[in-house]
Order: C-alpha cells, then sequence, then structure tokens
C-alpha cells in the first residue's frame, strides 16, 4: 500500500490510537463458562 | 461506599450513559461487531486456503446475501474458532470428525445450505424453529432445546451441555425456553431500554441468543453466564432469574457485556499479561486478569443502571414494578462488597495500581474511558497513567525491517484495520491503523527513513514526538508477533512502500 493512500487514511479517519497489534492467541480473548462470575454462594 | 452516596441525578446519568454509549472502540456495538465480523470472514478465507470446500461454501453462502447471518451463528464462529486453534498448532492435517478440520466444512455447508435470503435469523435458529424471540426486534433468540433437533440445533445443545454443565463439574440440565420465558426476557429487555435507551442496544446487540440452565456445582448455585470464546453470542441464565424484571435485566445487561468485551477483543489487545491476576474480597478464588477486566466492564455499567433505576424507577413502576434494593447483582457473603460501586471501586484500584502493566496501552485507556464515564455518578478521582501515549523507546535490534515472507495481509476498509495470518506462527492477528502504517511502510528501508515515512504519512493526527513512540511501539509489537523481520543491509526509503525480496536475519 503506497504512503498516498496510507495518508488519505489516516486524515480520513476519526481518530488514530496508539498501535495494537492482537497477539492471535486464544487465551487472551477466552471467557470461560465453565469459570462463573456469577454465582450464589451464599451459605 | 453506600450507594446513597452517589449522585444520580438525571443529568449525570445521561452523561455517563452517553460516554459509555458511543465511544467508537468500547462503546459503538455497531462498529464492534463490523470489526469482529470482518476478522471472522478473513478467519474462514485463510482456513479455506488450506481446508478443500471451505472457499466454494463461503462463496456460495456470500452469493445468497446471507454471509451476516451465517458469520454471527454461534456454531460457525465456535467452528472458525476451533479451526484458527487448529491452525496455530500445526496445521488442520488432522482426520476429519467433531473437533476435527472438517468439523467447519460440515458446519458451514450446514449454515449455508439452511440460510434463508432476507430472514435475520442464524441458521442454527432456523434449524430448531422453535420461534422465540425476545429483545428490540426480535433480536434474541430464546433457546427451545426441541425434542427432536436438527443437526445444528442437536450440536448446539450438546455443546451447551458440556460447557456450562459438564465442564465446570456442575450437576443440572438445560431447559427449553418457553413463551412465557420469552416474555419474560423481553420485558427485561423492554426494563433495560427504558432506563438506559441509548446504552441497551448497544449492550444487547452482543447478544444472538439466550438459553435456561439450572445447574449447581461446589460453588454454589449458578445464575448466569455467557459464552464468550467457547460459545460465541450465547447467554445461559438459571430461569427463576427472570422472574423480577429489574434483577432480570441486570443479569442480561451483565452477561451481554461479556460477549461485549469478547467481540472487542478480537479485534483489540487488551491485556498484556494473561498470567496475571488478584484476588478479590467478595469471592474466594483468585481472578485472572482476563475476569478482572471483565468484571470491572459490568460493575461500571451496574453501577450506571443502578443509579438510573433509584432514579427512573418511580416512574417506571407501573410497569415493570418497584426495583428492589441492588438489582442485578449476586450476593456475596463479604458484607463491605454488596454493591457493584464497590465492587468497581476495588477493581478500578487494582486496575490503575498494580496490574496497570499488565494491560496493553489499550486496556489502560479502556479502564481510564469507564472511570471517566461514571465520574459524573461516582465523583471519584482515580488517578490513572496517562493512557494515550506510548512509551518512547529507541531500542532496536535492527537497521531495518521488512514484512515478513509468506504472509497474508488485507485492509478492512470499513474498520480501517488490517488482518494480518502469519503461515509461520498460524496465528491470525488484527492490526489497527496506527500499526497497519508502520506494517506497511516495513519494505527494507532503514530505521531513519522508516521514522520520516512513518511522522509524514501520519502528520495530521500527530506531533513528531507522538509519531516516533508510535512507530517504536508498532514496529515493537509487529516484531513480537512475526510480522516483519530485520534487515541488514536496509535500502533508504521508497516511495510506494511495496516489497521486494532482500536478505533476512532473525529479529
Amino acid at each position: 500500500m503506497s504512503e498516498e493512500t496510507l495518508r488519505g487514511l489516516v486524515e480520513q479517519a476519526a481518530g488514530f490510537e496508539e498501535p495494537s497489534v492482537t497477539s492471535g492467541s486464544i487465551t487472551e480473548i477466552a471467557w470461560l463458562p465453565n469459570d462463573p462470575d456469577d454465582i450464589d454462594n451464599l451459605p | 461506599m453506600a450507594a446513597e452516596s452517589l449522585m444520580a441525578d438525571a443529568g449525570a446519568i445521561c452523561r455517563s450513559e452517553e460516554l459509555l454509549a458511543g465511544h467508537p472502540d468500547f462503546g459503538d456495538a455497531d462498529l464492534i461487531w463490523r470489526r469482529a465480523e470482518a476478522r471472522l470472514r478473513f478467519a474462514v478465507e485463510v482456513v479455506g486456503e488450506q481446508l478443500p470446500g471451505v472457499s466454494d461454501v463461503l462463496g456460495m453462502v456470500a452469493g445468497k446475501g446471507c454471509l451476516p447471518q451465517v458469520l454471527r451463528d454461534p456454531l460457525v464462529r465456535m467452528a472458525t474458532e476451533a479451526a484458527l486453534q487448529r491452525l496455530a498448532l500445526g496445521g488442520l492435517g488432522a482426520p476429519r470428525g467433531a473437533d476435527g478440520p472438517g468439523d467447519l466444512v460440515e458446519v458451514l455447508g450446514q449454515a449455508a445450505a439452511g440460510a434463508i435470503p432476507g430472514d435475520d435469523r442464524v441458521p442454527t435458529q432456523i434449524d430448531e424453529g422453535c420461534g422465540l424471540r425476545a429483545g428490540p426486534g426480535g433480536w434474541i433468540w430464546l433457546l427451545g432445546f426441541p425434542g427432536s433437533p436438527g443437526p445444528l440445533a442437536g450440536r448446539l445443545e450438546r455443546e451447551c451441555a458440556e460447557n456450562f454443565i459438564e465442564l465446570a463439574g456442575r450437576t443440572g440440565e438445560l431447559n427449553p425456553g418457553t413463551k412465557r420465558t420469552a416474555e419474560l426476557a423481553d420485558l427485561a429487555c423492554d426494563l433495560l431500554g427504558s432506563v438506559l435507551p441509548e446504552l441497551a442496544p448497544q449492550v444487547i446487540r452482543h447478544v444472538t441468543a439466550l438459553g435456561m440452565v439450572t445447574a449447581t456445582g461446589q460453588d454454589g448455585v449458578m445464575l448466569s453466564a455467557a459464552g464468550g470464546a467457547p460459545l460465541p453470542g450465547l447467554v445461559m441464565i438459571r430461569p427463576g432469574q427472570l422472574d423480577q424484571p429489574w434483577d432480570a435485566a441486570g443479569r442480561i445487561l451483565h452477561e451481554a457485556l461479556h460477549l461485549k468485551l469478547f467481540d472487542i477483543c478480537v479485534s483489540c489487545s487488551l491485556i498484556a499479561n494473561p498470567g496475571s491476576g488478584t484476588g478479590v474480597p467478595w469471592r474466594p478464588a483468585r481472578w485472572d486478569i482476563r475476569r478482572v477486566l471483565a468484571a470491572f466492564h459490568v460493575y461500571a455499567h451496574l453501577t450506571l443502571f443502578q443509579a438510573a433505576a433509584r432514579t427512573h424507577g418511580r416512574r417506571l413502576a407501573e410497569k415493570f414494578g418497584d426495583p428492589p434494593d441492588n438489582p442485578g447483582v449476586s450476593s456475596s457473603p463479604h458484607r463491605g462488597y454488596q454493591r457493584p460501586e464497590q465492587r468497581l471501586r476495588y477493581l478500578a484500584e487494582q486496575l490503575t495500581g498494580p496490574l496497570a502493566d499488565d494491560l496493553t496501552l489499550a486496556g489502560r485507556r479502556f479502564v481510564a474511558w469507564q472511570l471517566d464515564a461514571i465520574a459524573p455518578l461516582t465523583g471519584w478521582q482515580i488517578c490513572h497513567a496517562r493512557p494515550d501515549q506510548p512509551a518512547a523507546t529507541d531500542a532496536h535490534p535492527a537497521a531495518g525491517y521488512e514484512r515478513a515472507r509468506g504472509i497474508v495481509a488485507r485492509l478492512d476498509p470499513q474498520a480501517k484495520s488490517g488482518l494480518v495470518f502469519n503461515p509461520g506462527s498460524g496465528l491470525l492477528h488484527v492490526v489497527n491503523l496506527a500499526g497497519w502504517v508502520a506494517f506497511n511502510l516495513c519494505d527494507g528501508r532503514d530505521l531513519g527513513a522508516l521514522r520520516r515515512s512513518y511522522a509524514d504519512v501520519t502528520v495530521s493526527k500527530l506531533t513528531a514526538a507522538d509519531s516516533a513512540a508510535h512507530l517504536d511501539t508498532a514496529l515493537a509489537q509487529l516484531r513480537e508477533a512475526g510480522l516483519i523481520t530485520a534487515v541488514t543491509d536496509p535500502l533508504p526509503a521508497r516511495k510506494g512502500g511495496d516489497t521486494c525480496p532482500r536478505k533476512h536475519s532473525a529479529a
């Protein structure tokens, strides 16, 4: 992708946040349903 | 902190709600889902390069105009994530069968055959055929668990039983949805939309299906749970939890927020150190940082929900009854942490204190955004490190960089982020615009030329100092992901930025 195209993308973007590259690992995003966060554990 | 000490005037509630609902990366459901959907499509295409049959089926689905509902189907999402995990573990070469690579071919094929053009239901919902819906526009599918399910509905039922009951070591059963449970879920969504009209649709949108489960384990009675990565788009709830509309609304909000966070995280990395965590006073087990962040997200929104319930509850009592004390929050033996704002304050202090370095820059921005958004209600001044400034570093183990060989990369023009598959690692990465610019400039040129080009391309958004810091952060992340490699004999800058063959060295 050319620098001109990149510059156009940046100019058109509503914001420009800090760089982010996801790890691609499921462990980063997994929220396990067998790990209940909402239980009634009152005696 | 006592609930009565929270400011809860209508103006403050409105301001908080607008801030929580409208954030482009963390609030706007349409933008978040568009990014997640683009990643899913790219993932299916990448898998299709190695798995015969997938590309043809994907083309057929697109040709029918049914791609949105097929990619939203929980089983298609599950099978796609499973195929991605297999790629990361070394390839798709195992035999066909359940959980094998053929799983995606089979599920996608059945979904493609079942999808109906112009029908917004996902294919497994059509296969189930129970017709129970709730929420705005009937968006949420109530799982019917029919006695004689079709192939997709039967598979989903098995996955629900396995993930929500058996894997957790619980005893219990799935309960088929009924007209009555659909009405109760609909009432809860109606309540949520009445109390928080801007926020509710931005959260409910992340729920595809709602199922009923009665389950008990050694921790206690399960009240509700969200599917997240293993069962995307699914909320499970104990049937009795729908009886009280205010509690039901809080519980649906709670679990839908977990699904929203999952959809955010597939395209935006929030956690830098997944091994981190902390204890919390209201639960006996240590929580890993994913759970800390997810609970923080929920309690920030539940603090707003309860403030809105206190302010608007009387006006809505005729339709929904009087709001109970502390609606939608599970109990704990610890009396000091019964209320959402008490739990939120504790989690905020952890995430802005000892756990702050275990979050990415985006993760710290995610925390700061919510604390700022509910500040009109809480009045808290919790100090957090400036979240929007990458730390500058000059340390580079290379004279220049180029994109790694064999990388498959594409810009998602709608989301303005890059989708990048690294065949070397088998991992699929989402790269935001700041990272995408850096990735594209890595054509073998030296660091000085890279810095000049990055500053030039981003001049409309960044100062020179911020540009240098952004580039360093981007190069570090791209290098760590194996998406760029170091070059020992860099070229001067070239206009155009296309890759040409270079000598490689390990980054």
